[in-house]
């Protein structure tokens, strides 16, 4: 879906905030973040569902919060009263906490599990090789992807190919897509933004990874 | 980032914390806090995840994973001309050897050298390498970044103090696959001397990312 999410490019957006130094500013932030992956709620797919106005409007760990309710709830995994009947619980009673429920057992095997670097798969026979020059695929996808609208339609060179990985799922919880060769591709910022530059800004490199399937043949 | 969160648990957690910073302060919540709780309160009665697996990777999140991690790469790369080739060939390997790995870490690592200046953006999301560099800085996954880096690099470069000779090409990373990318920065000048373990302290995170450049002592 080409959501508010996709925003390479975009202008209006004002300065970086270089100050905005803390990862997660609120205690509960990173915990969110734990608890959406490890509950199956988090997903790129349910994090672009957001309305546009919501998502510009909510903080990161606030729309992996949204995502995870709204998939968790969807699902059944979660009860709406129960999420209600806690919600008041903690909002009315500052010292009240979560019910604890422990499986130290369990809790080696995640660590070795969050400290175990995932490996890419070798890509089986990719249709392009290092070098060669692709065209991004002009495209609007119905559902969820990992092709920006600014290189689409651009050319470039196929700078490596890393290995490779299953298209992701169209929507939250769906079930992933291809198993394909992934590519770095590298382009001229000419190629993306024409050559009428601001001042201060000579031509520079993109580099980014795209699926077999998002290029052609230019 | 603050050490509030990390007060002791009272029922005797085990692991020493418990991540919420609300026992014994009294305060009213936010209204994302309480929701926060909430989910984890309702996820944890069902039986769908466990506190103390809530505890691991939080703590992995903010404490396991750091630019600490990714400070001792750069300092092993800059004295060590075979760990540096090794890990501009194979990120992960070469990471691996010093113990740092993890997941949203399939790494490569790019360098900087006096001809090219790389920058890590994500554009759509804010994909990080997380077991080098932790958790990302706010400004990583706020809108201007995200829409600006991989179009007027030099304007973003210059807000976060950063000035690049003419003769530097800026290289845009824009993570978009599993890959996560990883600045090795330049080693700077008048600084043969030092030790790793000197380097070490001198290397703070926007290197890594690219906003930033390691300055002499």
């Amino acid at each position: 879906m080409d959501g508010i999410h996709d925003m390479g490019g975009m202008a209006g957006f004002g300065p970086v905030d270089v100050s905005a130094e803390a990862s997660g500013h609120e205690w509960w932030e990173a915990r969110i973040q734990a608890t959406a992956l490890l509950s199956g709620g988090m997903s790129r797919p349910g994090i672009e569902a957001i309305p546009p106005a919501e998502y510009l409007s909510s903080g990161y760990a606030e729309k992996w919060l949204v995502c995870a309710e709204q998939r968790l709830l969807r699902d059944g995994v979660i009860d709406q009263d129960r999420l209600d009947h806690w919600r008041s619980e903690f909002a009315s009673d500052p010292t009240r906490l979560p019910p604890r429920d422990d499986a130290p057992e369990r809790v080696a095997g995640l660590v070795e599990m969050l400290t175990t670097t995932p490996v890419l798969s070798d890509a089986p026979s990719p249709r392009f090789v290092v070098g060669e020059r692709v065209r991004v695929r002009r495209m609007r996808p119905d559902g969820h992807h990992r092709c920006p609208r600014y290189v689409r339609g651009a050319v470039g060179v196929v700078e490596r190919v890393p290995g490779a990985e299953h298209l992701p799922p169209l929507v939250p919880g769906g079930p992933d897509g291809q198993f394909e060769a992934i590519y770095t591709v590298q382009f001229d910022s000419s190629e993306l933004w024409g050559d009428q530059r601001a001042e201060g800004e000579p031509p520079f490199d993109l580099v980014i990874d795209l699926w077999e399937s998002y290029l052609e043949e230019p | 980032m603050s050490d509030h969160h990390h007060e002791h648990d009272h029922d005797g957690d085990e692991h020493g914390h418990r991540h919420y910073d609300t026992p014994g302060s009294r305060r009213a919540r936010s209204p994302l806090e309480v929701r926060a709780m909430a989910l984890e309160a309702a996820l944890v009665e069902k039986g769908v995840v466990k506190t103390d697996a809530i505890d691991a990777f939080t703590d992995a999140l903010e404490h396991r994973f750091g630019p600490h991690h990714g400070a001792r790469v750069v300092a092993r790369a800059w004295t060590d001309p075979d760990f540096r080739q090794r890990l501009l060939d194979d990120g992960n390997a070469a990471c691996a050897e010093l113990g740092i790995g993890g997941v949203e870490g399939h790494i490569r690592v790019v360098e900087n050298t006096d001809e090219v200046h790389n920058l890590v953006v994500c554009t759509l999301c804010s994909c990080y390498p997380w077991p080098l560099l932790g958790l990302p800085p706010i400004w990583y996954k706020s809108f201007p970044y995200r829409a600006r880096a991989v179009a007027e690099p030099r304007a973003v470069l210059q807000e976060f103090g950063v000035e690049l000779g003419d003769d530097v090409r800026v290289r845009v990373w824009d993570s978009s696959s599993e890959v996560r990318y990883f600045v090795l920065p330049a080693r700077p000048e008048g600084t043969d001397d030092l030790s790793e373990d000197e380097l070490t302290p001198l290397i703070d995170r926007n290197a890594m990312i690219g906003t930033g450049l390691v300055a002499a002592p």
